[in-house]
């Protein structure tokens, strides 16, 4: 949390650094898109592990799976 | 590393042991190819000729068996779950077979294409109609995809579990 006088500021430039849409989405639980390519530079594991750091310090108790997996239409 | 990674790498451990090349599938296959979500799904595709192998080393790691059959398995350990299918059909031999190997924070794993996994997120809301997430992951998939997607593959799928409608209706 900012506790900074220069609020207003500083969220201005949060916005340049981010894009506002993936940082939103990413914070409601959203599926979020990363750049597509290695040259991104972006480690979708690493994003998922940031992610989910944040998911179980809110969700205490994830729901874990209590009966098998359903149907029998397996063909692949 | 979170528990959560630890996990995933102790079972990648395992494999190595148990001298069999599993492919990440599932929602963390999901992850993999961009589509970043909170999951918690550790699937992977075995070859089926492993699952007496890796069954023994999954009790012996502390899981319990939930629920097995010729097609798939589930165990569980405390709030850890994990879960195999088995690869014995050729559709399924060959989609473990050309599974991409890739470098991650976990270790070294294989991963599914984009196609299969579609081919395996369709299988499961197939199965099993109350997990939309499945369908969701699919248009997330096609969303970021889409141009280079094998569409012939894709089709294939579809029209393997009779929904050529619902392809539509996901690309639209």
């Amino acid at each position: 949390m900012n506790y900074s006088d220069n609020a207003e500021s500083n969220s201005e430039s949060a916005i340049d650094r981010a894009d506002a849409g993936v940082v939103l989405a990413r914070e409601a639980g959203v599926p979020f898109h990363l750049p597509l390519g290695k040259a991104s530079g972006v480690d979708p594991f690493t994003e998922w592990l940031s992610l989910m750091e944040v998911v179980q310090m809110l969700c205490l108790e994830w729901p874990v799976r209590d009966k098998p997996m359903q149907g029998n239409l397996w063909r692949i | 590393m979170s528990n959560l990674a630890e996990q995933i790498r102790e079972a990648l451990s395992m494999f190595v042991r148990s001298g069999t090349e599993p492919a990440l599938i599932g929602g963390l296959a999901v992850v993999a190819h961009q589509v970043v979500r909170a999951t918690k799904d550790v699937d992977f595709l075995v070859e089926a000729e492993a699952a007496d192998k890796v069954h023994a080393a999954l009790l012996d790691l502390g899981y319990q068996c939930l629920y097995r059959s010729e097609d798939a398995a589930n165990y569980v350990r405390a709030t850890e779950g994990l879960d195999l299918l088995y690869a014995h059909r050729p559709l399924a031999r060959r989609l473990l077979a050309q599974a991409s190997e890739r470098e991650t924070p976990m270790g070294r794993m294989r991963i599914i294409s984009v196609e299969g996994l579609i081919g395996f997120k369709l299988q499961g809301f197939v199965n099993d109609a109350t997990r939309t997430r499945d369908l969701d992951d699919i248009r997330s998939l096609f969303k970021i995809h889409l141009t280079s997607l094998n569409m012939d593959e894709v089709r294939e799928y579809f029209a393997l579990f009779s929904k050529p409608d619902l392809l539509n209706e996901l690309l639209g």
